[in-house]
């Protein structure tokens, strides 16, 4: 694969041949991405729902976290945890997967976690880190979410067994067993319910157009999160809104905690029944803009009724083929632009001076 | 003119650095290193606090080596007047994680590793809305961030800061200090008599300290002597 340097000539002209965003004003975006901290942020508000059982686990058993309730309402409960790496892996692995659809990257020369090529999108985005070839930081980090509802209310048990040919767990004298004989072939696990949900908040520093979209189309994208040999781990990604902001903006905790207490007010938390998504949502926009509203930093915020046309622009130009390839491509001009000036050079610089 | 600030970090994730290492188990204490702390509060390399680096010990993206430049970073502090001391958790409670490394195949060999680095260990953390408390001295006032990133996780965090109200600066004298102290800031001015220690790297810690020094008073912090004259030092 020919990855021939690009220049800020080179990504300019691709730049006019991608429709640039009409409802985002262009300073809240780098014309390049920058060697170091320019603190600005792109903060994605999304409420993951569970559409069917996923297992976010470690040592077999669900992750969870005694928290309090909400923010006004200090009643400590438990509830599921989405450990931050379970978030941005997969769908980082969406992102990776289309690149290689779009012919801008082989399988054999970057391979997740086993072999990062350094020159591409995700690696510049998403950061990597090998031994002596030296890391770059992640622009996006993600924390951490809390289900609203209480674990209690949240998981199920299932019990797992291997039946015979049969459909039962007695042998009939297969492959040298005791006919008669009942399998051990059995166990149980704890699975997280269906429309269970989890607001957070993926932060990407420092964007350009092109790292945006990408980061915004992986988050559209991805629908599958948690242990993936369970095939049930189906979650969807509703945005609630988008804020631009000059520093770090609340937690996914504060915000839960805060969805908690709006819904607790409304009379819309009918434990045990599940949430209904169209309060969970409401809940969570009015949430959001009440904790906004005391963040001490300065933010452009697209919520609610303010984000629709730019959620429709984007789905628009993540949507066609076209349009996408060209988000791709001038991504991935950055990324290796990117390479050739800030991590090529320093390495030959330093090759040299030793 | 001296100021200090008490400040409360909460934790809305779970943080995780490594205090000590026990095979493939990594505990973090539940203290707060001082250094850390000095980044954790964008103190460092920040043109709003007038700690600029030079460029070649600037902060980037891409790292082409892990070797900490504390000494770089940290002396622009003390040009300015601004220490801050390590924290003590006011409440915690630990949890136990497990991590791997893993790639996108769905059926991975475990193969003997060649390279001394870990695939997978257990992490002891420090659970969501435990609390620290530590001091922030300077000789200006600053405006800090309210949402901050912490540990290996960068975990996020609430930050607040009080300013204390009227300083007293008391003449040398012996006092006791509960909170953990960094034994490299405080030794040089002040005669350190007895302590404990709290292990970790980069410098190891000392807490119930026992001193003779200047010190502040705080008025309505009865018995709270918080000792004077503390700066970053580098043992070289």
């Amino acid at each position: 694969m020919v990855t021939s340097v690009k220049t800020q000539n080179d990504i300019n002209n691709r730049r006019k041949t991608m429709t640039l965003l009409k409802t985002v004003n262009a300073k809240f975006f780098h014309a390049e991405i920058p060697y170091k901290p320019m603190g600005k942020y792109v903060h994605f508000l999304t409420v993951r729902v569970t559409e069917s059982y996923p297992l976010f686990q470690t040592d077999g058993e669900l992750n969870k976290a005694r928290v309090r309730a909400g923010v006004t309402d200090s009643t400590p409960i438990s509830r599921l945890a989405m450990f931050k790496r379970k978030q941005s892996t997969p769908e980082r692995l969406v992102g990776r997967e289309l690149l290689r659809n779009y012919g801008l990257m082989t399988a054999e020369e970057c391979e997740y976690n086993v072999k990062f090529a350094m020159n591409n999108p995700d690696c510049i985005i998403y950061g990597f880190a090998i031994g002596d070839s030296g890391s770059e930081k992640s622009k996006v980090v993600v924390d951490t979410a809390f289900s609203i509802t209480a674990f209690d209310e949240s998981h199920e048990t299932f019990t797992l067994n291997a039946p015979y040919e049969n459909g039962t767990m007695a042998s009939k004298g297969e492959a040298g067993s005791k006919p008669g004989e009942v399998t051990s072939r059995i166990n149980q696990q704890d699975h997280i319910r269906p429309q269970v949900f989890f607001p957070s908040i993926v932060t990407l520093k420092d964007p350009t157009e092109a790292s945006f979209l990408y980061v915004f189309n992986n988050i559209l994208r991805t629908r599958h999160y948690g242990a993936q040999t369970t095939r049930t781990g189906r979650v969807r990604n509703e945005l609630v809104g988008i804020v631009f902001a000059d520093g770090e903006i609340i937690s996914n905790l504060r915000w839960t905690q805060a969805i908690y207490d709006q819904m607790q007010a409304t009379g819309t938390l009918h434990s045990p029944d599940p949430l209904n998504e169209d309060d969970v949502l409401t809940a969570a926009q009015v949430a959001v803009e009440g904790l906004m509203a005391s963040e001490s930093l300065v933010h452009t915020d697209f919520i609610g009724e303010a984000f629709k046309p730019l959620l429709a622009e984007v789905k628009a130009q993540t949507g066609s083929e076209e349009s996408l390839r060209a988000i791709l491509r001038l991504a991935d001009d950055e990324a290796k632009a990117y390479f050739a000036k800030h991590v090529e050079k320093p390495k030959k610089a330093a090759a040299q001076a030793r | 003119m001296t100021m200090i600030y008490h400040c409360t970090l909460e934790l809305h994730d779970s943080l995780y650095f490594a205090t000590r290492e026990i095979g493939r188990l990594y505990e973090t204490e539940p203290v707060l290193h001082n250094y850390a702390l000095s980044y954790v509060l964008g103190l460092i390399d920040n043109p709003q606090y007038n700690t600029v680096v030079p460029e070649e010990h600037a902060y980037r993206y891409f790292c082409s080596e892990q070797v900490p430049k504390y000494e770089e970073h940290l002396t622009p502090l003390n040009q300015q007047g601004i220490y801050v001391t390590p924290a003590r958790a006011v409440s915690h409670t630990a949890i136990l994680n497990t991590w791997k490394y893993a790639d996108n195949r769905y059926h991975v060999e475990m193969e003997p590793t060649s390279k001394n680095i870990p695939s997978f260990g257990r992490t002891k953390e420090i659970a969501p809305e435990s609390q620290f408390e530590f001091f922030l001295i300077t000789e200006k006032a600053l405006v800090l961030q309210r949402w901050v990133r912490i540990g290996k996780w960068a975990s996020k965090a609430r930050l607040e800061a009080v300013e204390l109200p009227k300083l007293t600066l008391h003449s040398a004298g012996e006092f006791a200090y509960p909170h953990p102290l960094n034994p490299l800031d405080v030794m040089f001015t002040n005669q350190v008599l007895s302590y404990d220690t709290v292990n970790m790297p980069p410098v190891s810690l000392i807490r119930n300290v026992r001193m003779i020094g200047e010190f502040y008073t705080v008025e309505g912090m009865q018995g709270l002597k918080i000792p004077a004259k503390m700066q970053y030092r580098f043992s070289n």
